[in-house]
C-alpha cells in the first residue's frame, strides 16, 4: 500500500487509516457512536501488516487512555477512542498527562454527538482540551480527519503533550471521497527513560511541570496559526468558523450570494492575531460553530467596538446540531435579510399523521422477557434505576426510572436506598459490558456500605447497542483472540454480595423466582439474566436452529385482554383486538408464556 | 455529463431495509466516475427498527447534510418515512416511494393513498408502485433496495451502477439483484 488512491470512506475508517500510516503501536479505546467503527476497522486490517499494532477495547475510557499513556511514555505512538462522554471518565488521568507530556505521540480520538442522537447530552470536547491546556484539531470532514490524525502525532511528539482529534457525527459517520497517501511512518522503538522528575507527580513535580505546561501554551499557539485560515474581503461581514461547520458556511454564502472575509479555525489554542485581523476588517462578525460557544467567548474578548454575532446573541441556536437551514437562518439575521424555506403546508398535514417509529427493543430480545418478570414481581411502586445501554429501552415497558451515565444503576441504586430506607424496593438495572465498564465498584461500594437492593445484570455476552464489540466477560478480545473469559459470576460472589442467581429470562417462571428470591433477600442480592442478544445469536446462525413457529389463535373471546401488549413486542400486533405475530418473530415464546388463556403456541 | 454536475438524494427506510447498503453502491459508483461525493448516515438505533435516513450528495464539496427543499430525488422504501424526510425534496425533484408499508406500533397507519396525494402536491414527479412485490418476483425480499436503485438509475449522472451492484452484492444473490435492478428501471416513469 505505498501509492496514493481514492477511497470513498467513512469519517471513521478514514481516521483508522491515518492512525495506520502514522505508524501507531498502541490503540485502545471503549465503544460509544459516534466513534465505534474505528477500532474494529483497525482490527480487521492488522493482518495486512508485518509489525501490526497492538489494538484492544479496554473495559473503560480512563482504563483505555491509561493503557495509550503507558505506551506513550515508551516512545512509541498511541490512540484511544472513545466518545465525547466516555472522555468524563478519562478526565483524571487526562488532566496530569498533561502535566507529564509523552515521548511518543498521544492523540486522543473523540467523537462529539450534536443533538444527542444517541448521547445523554452534547457536552464539546474542545471544552476538555483548554481545561487540560493541551492542542485540540477540528477536522470538517473525513479528508481533513484523515490528514490531521497523521499531524496529531508530529504536533504530540514536537512539543510532547497529547493531543485531541475533536470529531462530530457528521464527519465519523459522513462518507466521502478520500485520498489516502498510503506513505507509513515506521512503528518507533519502545524506550522507556526513567525520570522522576518528569513522570512521577508527586507535587514538588507537578508544580514544576505545569509551569512548563503552560510555558507551552505560546508555542503552541504559533505552532498551530497555519491551522488558523483567513480570507479577507471588502466586506462588512466577518465569518469565524471551524469544524463541519466550515461547510455548511460555505454552502450558505453561496446560495446567499454573500462574499463575506472567513476565518476557518482547524486547531485550538487558537490564533488571536488572526481573529484581530478579522475583526479589524469587519463591521459585525458572525461566528458559526458546532455545540459550545468556545470560539465565540475567545472572539468576544477581542472584539473592541466590532458587534460579534453567533449563539451567545440568539443568530445561531445554543442547542442542538447545526444544519445548512439553521446556519441559512442565522446569516439571515445577521445581515437583515429574511431568508427561511418553506415547507408545503400539505407536506406539514401530512407529516403530522406519521406514526412514530420510535426504536423498541428488537423481537426475541431476552431484556423484554426480563422486564416483564421484574414488573410483575416487583410492581409499579419499585424504583428501577437504569443504565446506559439497548435496555434504556426498557423505558417503555416502566421498568427504567433513571437514565444518567455509564455504571450509574449500582452507586444510585445504593443512594436511592440510603434515601428511602426499608419502605421502597430498589432495583437496580445494567448490562453486562456496563457492568464491567464502571459497574464494579458501584458494587464492591453497595456491599460493603450495607445497601439493601437488588440489582439484575442483564448479560446478553455483547456490547449490543455500539454494535456488538466484546468485552472480558465474552472472552474475546478487538481481534477475536481469547486469552481469559471473565467469569462474572465469581467476580460478583467475591465482592460479597448477599445472594446471586443466574437465569435464562427466556424462562419467566425461573425468572420470576429468582426475583421472588432476590425481594425477599438480604443486602445486596444479584440476579444475572443471561441470554445472547437476538441480532448475535441470529449472526452466529444459531437462530436458524431453534427457530419455532409462533401462531395465534386469538379470538377476542377475552374482551381484548392486551396482556402481550406489555411487552411492548415488534412482532405483536392487534387487529380487531386480536393478537397477530407477524413473520419477523423469532419464537422466543415469551408471549406464549404470559397468555393467559393459551391463544399462542410455539410450534 | 460533466463531472461537475450536481445531484443530491435522500434515501430512507427502516433499519434492515438496505438504504445504507444503497447509498454505499451509489456513492463508490460516483467516486469511480470521477465525481466529489458525500453522505451523511443517520441511524443511531436502526437496528432497533428505527429509521434509517442517508443523505447522498454527488458532485459536492459542500457538508453531507442536504438543505431543505433541494434534493434531486428521494428514494422511499417505506411509505411513512418517505413523507417524513419528503420536506428535503425540492419542487423541482422526483419522488420514488415504495407504497408497501412495514406497520409501525401507536398511532394507526394513515391512508398510502393520502401520503401519496401531499407528496404529488409538492414536487413535480411520484413514481410510486410496489418495490416490495418486485424484489419478490426478482428472487427475494432483500433486493427491495436494488428495485429501487434501478429505478432511480434513470434520473442519474452516472452510467456503472449496475456494475457496482453486481460487484458488491454476495455472489450467491448476484441474479436476483440483476433481476430486482432491471425489473426497478421498467418501473420509471418519465
Amino acid at each position: 500500500m505505498q501509492h496514493s488512491s481514492r477511497k470513498y470512506l467513512l469519517g471513521n475508517e478514514a481516521i483508522a487509516h491515518g492512525l495506520f500510516e502514522a505508524g501507531v503501536s498502541v490503540i485502545s479505546g471503549y465503544p460509544g457512536t459516534p466513534s465505534s467503527e474505528i477500532i474494529p476497522f483497525i482490527a480487521r486490517n492488522v493482518g495486512h501488516y508485518d509489525k501490526p499494532p497492538h489494538v484492544e477495547w479496554s473495559v473503560n475510557e480512563k482504563v483505555a487512555l491509561e493503557v495509550a499513556a503507558g505506551a506513550a511514555y515508551c516512545n512509541v505512538r498511541a490512540a484511544v477512542v472513545m466518545k465525547h462522554v466516555g472522555l468524563n471518565v478519562a478526565a483524571d488521568p487526562l488532566m496530569t498527562l498533561a502535566y507529564t507530556g509523552v515521548k511518543g505521540g498521544l492523540v486522543l480520538i473523540v467523537a462529539d454527538d450534536p443533538g444527542c442522537y444517541s448521547s445523554q447530552n452534547e457536552q464539546d470536547s474542545r471544552r476538555y482540551a483548554y481545561f487540560a491546556k493541551i492542542p485540540c484539531l477540528d477536522p470538517s470532514t473525513p479528508q481533513e480527519a484523515y490528514n490531521l490524525t497523521k499531524y496529531a502525532f508530529k504536533l504530540s511528539e514536537q512539543f510532547e503533550v497529547p493531543v485531541i482529534l475533536r470529531s462530530t457525527t457528521r464527519v465519523s459517520h459522513a462518507r466521502a471521497s478520500v485520498i489516502i497517501s498510503g506513505q507509513h511512518s515506521d512503528q518507533r522503538l519502545a524506550h522507556f527513560e526513567k525520570k522522576p522528575e518528569r513522570w512521577v507527580m508527586v507535587p514538588a513535580h507537578a508544580r514544576l511541570r505545569h509551569v512548563e505546561l503552560n510555558k507551552l501554551q505560546p508555542l503552541l499557539r504559533s505552532e498551530l496559526a497555519f491551522l488558523s485560515r483567513l480570507k479577507l474581503k471588502k466586506s462588512e461581514l466577518g465569518v469565524i468558523t471551524s469544524g463541519v461547520a466550515v461547510k455548511y458556511v460555505e454552502e450558505a454564502i453561496k446560495k446567499l450570494q454573500l462574499d463575506p472575509s472567513i476565518l476557518r479555525i482547524d486547531a485550538y489554542p487558537m490564533n488571536d492575531d488572526a481573529i484581530v485581523a478579522l475583526i479589524n476588517n469587519s463591521c459585525k462578525v458572525l461566528v458559526v460553530e458546532e455545540l459550545e460557544p468556545v470560539i465565540e467567548e475567545k472572539v468576544n474578548e477581542l472584539r473592541g467596538t466590532v458587534e460579534i454575532l453567533g449563539k451567545l446573541t440568539g443568530h445561531l441556536p445554543r442547542e442542538g446540531e447545526l444544519t445548512v437551514d439553521v446556519v441559512l437562518k442565522g446569516f439571515g439575521q445577521a445581515i437583515g435579510r429574511f431568508v427561511t424555506t418553506n415547507v408545503p403546508a400539505e407536506l406539514i398535514a401530512a407529516e403530522h399523521l406519521l406514526p412514530a417509529r420510535p426504536p423498541t427493543l428488537c423481537a426475541g430480545c431476552p431484556h423484554r422477557a426480563t422486564f416483564y418478570a421484574l414488573k410483575k414481581v416487583f410492581k409499579k411502586s419499585a424504583i428501577f434505576v437504569g443504565d446506559i445501554g439497548c435496555y434504556t429501552l426498557g423505558v417503555s415497558q416502566g421498568t427504567i426510572d433513571t437514565t444518567l451515565c455509564m455504571g450509574a444503576s449500582i452507586s444510585m441504586g445504593s443512594g436511592f436506598a440510603a434515601a428511602c430506607g426499608e419502605g421502597r424496593e430498589i432495583v437496580s438495572v445494567i448490562g453486562d459490558s456496563t457492568f464491567v465498564h464502571t459497574g464494579v465498584p458501584g458494587l464492591i461500594n453497595a456491599v460493603y456500605n450495607g445497601a439493601k437492593m437488588t440489582l439484575v445484570i442483564l448479560d446478553n455476552n455483547t456490547t449490543a447497542m455500539t454494535g456488538h464489540q466484546p468485552h472480558p466477560c465474552t472472552g474475546e478480545t478487538a481481534t477475536g483472540t481469547c486469552n481469559f473469559q471473565m467469569p462474572m459470576e465469581d467476580l460478583v460472589k467475591a465482592i460479597g454480595v448477599q445472594g446471586l442467581y443466574v437465569v435464562d429470562p427466556y424462562d419467566l417462571s425461573e425468572t420470576e423466582e429468582a426475583f421472588v428470591k432476590a425481594k425477599n433477600g438480604d443486602g445486596v442480592q444479584v440476579v444475572i439474566a443471561r441470554r445472547p442478544c437476538m441480532i448475535s445469536a441470529k449472526k452466529a446462525g444459531a437462530l436458524s436452529k431453534t427457530k419455532k413457529r409462533v401462531t395465534s389463535t386469538c379470538k377476542n373471546y377475552f374482551a381484548s385482554c392486551k396482556l402481550c401488549g406489555t411487552l411492548v413486542c415488534p412482532s405483536i400486533s392487534y387487529s380487531d383486538s386480536c393478537a397477530c405475530i407477524s413473520e419477523d418473530c423469532i419464537g422466543c415464546g415469551v408471549c406464549e408464556q404470559i397468555c393467559e388463556f393459551d391463544a399462542i403456541k410455539t410450534a | 455529463m460533466t463531472k461537475d454536475e450536481k445531484f443530491d438524494c435522500i434515501i430512507v427506510g427502516v433499519g434492515g431495509q438496505g438504504s445504507i447498503f444503497a447509498s454505499g453502491v451509489l456513492g463508490e459508483t460516483a467516486l469511480r466516475e470521477g465525481y466529489e461525493v458525500t453522505s451523511a448516515e443517520t441511524h443511531g438505533m436502526a437496528q432497533r427498527g428505527g429509521t434509517v435516513e442517508v443523505h447522498v450528495r454527488i458532485g459536492c464539496s459542500y457538508g453531507p447534510l442536504i438543505p431543505l427543499r433541494s434534493a434531486d430525488a428521494i428514494v422511499g422504501m417505506e411509505p411513512a418515512e418517505c413523507l417524513r424526510f419528503a420536506r428535503y425534496l425540492s419542487p423541482n425533484g422526483t419522488a420514488i416511494i415504495n407504497t408497501h408499508v412495514v406497520p409501525a406500533g401507536g398511532k394507526d397507519y394513515p391512508p398510502v393513498a393520502n401520503l401519496l396525494q401531499a407528496l404529488t402536491a409538492t414536487c413535480r414527479r411520484v413514481i410510486a408502485y410496489d418495490a416490495t412485490r418486485l424484489a419478490l418476483e426478482a428472487g427475494h425480499p432483500q433486493t427491495l433496495n436494488v428495485v429501487m436503485l434501478g429505478t432511480l438509475a434513470h434520473l442519474l449522472p452516472l452510467c456503472t451502477l449496475e456494475d457496482v451492484i453486481a460487484e458488491f452484492v454476495p455472489k450467491k444473490a448476484l441474479a436476483a439483484n440483476l433481476r430486482a435492478f432491471k425489473l426497478g428501471q421498467k418501473a420509471f416513469k418519465a
